[in-house]
């Protein structure tokens, strides 16, 4: 694997975290909807937005 | 009338895909034509082309039921898919570099060169091979319902499965003849069609449902959790079929070879790019569609079948594209599941110790030609007992997921060995296999881990320890250091 720099290190332990470990950190929504799909939207968006800043930094601009 | 449009909007999309595949076949014996397109695909198409091999049909069936029969857990595959795409820009340098340096044309290919190892090579190959064939039934019966839904009443759901098995028959002539150029051309239109389609589909399914009183309000609280402390499948559960579902999504042959496809590391990262966002708001809106589907009375009786319910309210039409979309994915995914069987069984077992290019390519087209005829024989045979069969095909996907501590820690890690891999992968296949067997959802006395979990602890832990105990000669590590420089 390429040699990651500190911030392409921290965006996919922060991304794993967060997608393989939410009963147990927000003891999942309780019941409520608004926060199931807060979570459910908001960690992918989270993900999402990752990709546009790792493609922002770094040489990922370059030519195919 | 029904019938005609239905039945004559699957014949126009054939007609379409065929066109384009034909407009764009070179016609060669070269096995690196035919197993990677000779590395030569730009970032949409292969953006489509992982799109077309990751999301099957099945996506718009179980786990659009999974959603409309349990809610928010329906959309783990969310987190598992985009933490897959998030693995492919990690992936994209090494692996295709080792790719192009070596010209590896596999999966089992690269890990074979990684550890220099044929043993580890025919392993790989096998656990893949033997994993995606129950993948290829359930496609065939997945098209079942397809072909049943658009006859409008006029074909049974078990003539269906004959009906989709004599048209992806004749479908595979274009699998066998034109190899991957062909799949990826064709995931293009395919992909377009299912997830771009199948998106807007969603949007206006959604609206209708909002606007007919089956609003979020309307969803049980039941929806909105987790298996957590106290639940019957643990909670663990979350953890484990998210873990398995990320890790293993590398590990499958038809998904990995996606790497080779690229003309360059940088078109690999940039379709990683272009498919996160296309990915997340497909599956978004599809299964808030069929989540919210879930107060209708006969999608709560019947919720696989949710998709094409809600498309039944849009009149034959809307029925009829909505089964397009279902069409497409699972054309994608079936014909990269026969390619992949073909090339690696030609390449990584049968040929193992080298072939000519002619020699190897003949091969493989012959074994996804008898891929196909035992995938029909198997769906005939299993044509009423489709639960049983998705129960083989989850235990394949805590199978194929055992290759990943030789897959990733062989990328990050110069010290682990030929035998710490190969006896790894087995161990952990078996016990995977066989827990999966005694524990087909989850293991209640660890906590809610599945199967694949289990068998990965054991596969990492035999990985690691071998390789500690039995260091590599250090003629070989000098080989994996310049490997790694």
């Amino acid at each position: 694997m390429r040699d990651r720099s500190a911030v392409e290190r921290w965006i996919l332990i922060i991304n794993l975290i967060i997608m393989l470990f939410p009963p147990i950190h927000l003891f999942f929504a309780g019941g409520s909807m608004t926060m199931a799909l807060a979570y459910v939207f908001g960690s992918g968006l989270l993900l999402v937005s990752s990709m546009v800043l790792l493609r922002s930094i770094g040489d990922n601009r370059g030519e195919e | 009338m029904n019938f005609v449009i239905g039945y004559g909007m699957i014949l126009l999309f054939f007609i379409v895909v065929i066109y384009v595949m034909e407009r764009n076949h070179r016609a060669t014996d070269n096995f690196e034509e035919f197993s990677v397109a000779g590395r030569s695909f730009g970032s949409w198409f292969q953006t489509m082309a992982f799109l077309n091999t990751w999301l099957p049909g099945t996506i718009f069936i179980a786990f659009a039921g999974l959603a409309a029969s349990a809610g928010v857990i329906g959309y783990y595959v969310i987190s598992y898919s985009l933490l897959a795409v998030l693995f492919m820009y990690y992936l994209a340098d090494r692996v295709f570099d080792w790719g192009k340096r070596h010209n590896l044309k596999t999966q089992s290919d690269f890990v074979g060169m990684r550890y220099n190892s044929d043993a580890v090579r025919v392993t790989a190959a096998i656990i893949g091979v033997v994993s995606m064939f129950p993948w290829i039934v359930l496609g065939l019966q997945s098209l079942g319902l397809v072909f049943s839904y658009l006859s409008f009443g006029l074909v049974s759901p078990e003539q269906a499965v004959f009906v989709s098995i004599a048209v992806l028959a004749i479908r595979q002539y274009w699998t066998v003849r034109l190899g991957m150029r062909g799949i990826v051309i064709s995931d293009m239109v395919q992909g377009i069609i299912a997830y771009g389609v199948g998106g807007l589909l969603s949007i206006g399914f959604i609206v209708m449902l909002l606007r007919s009183d089956h609003g979020f309000d309307k969803l049980s609280e039941s929806f909105a959790t987790l298996p957590s402390f106290g639940s019957d499948l643990g909670p663990l559960y979350y953890f484990s079929i998210v873990l398995t579902g990320a890790l293993g999504s590398w590990c499958w042959p038809d998904i990995f070879v996606r790497l080779f496809t690229a003309k360059s590391a940088q078109t690999v990262r940039n379709s990683a790019f272009k498919a996160a966002p296309l990915m997340f708001l497909f599956l978004a809106l599809m299964l808030t569609a069929a989540m919210l589907a879930s107060s209708m009375p006969e999608v709560a009786a019947a919720p696989d079948n949710v998709w094409f319910l809600l498309a039944s309210h849009g009149g034959p039409v809307i029925l009829s594209i909505a089964g397009i979309c279902v069409l497409a994915a699972t054309m994608g995914n079936i014909n990269a599941l026969t390619q992949a069987t073909g090339v690696h069984a030609a390449q990584d077992i049968f040929h193992v110790k080298g072939g000519t290019d002619r020699q190897i390519t003949r091969t493989a087209r012959i074994i996804v030609g008898i891929t196909t005829i035992l995938a029909i024989i198997g769906a005939i045979m299993t044509v009423n007992t489709t639960a049983g069969l998705l129960t083989l095909a989850l235990a394949a996907y805590q199978g194929i997921v055992q290759l990943a501590p030789s897959l990733y820690l062989g990328l990050l890690w110069k010290r682990p060995t030929a035998p710490a891999a190969v006896l790894g992968m087995i161990v952990g296949f078996v016990v995977a296999v066989v827990l999966q067997f005694l524990y087909p959802v989850s293991i209640p006395a660890l906590g809610g881990l599945t199967s694949g979990v289990v068998g990965l602890i054991c596969n990492t832990a035999i990985l690691v320890g071998v390789t500690m105990l039995t260091p590599a000669k250090s003629i070989e590590t000098q080989r994996v250091s310049a490997l790694f420089a």
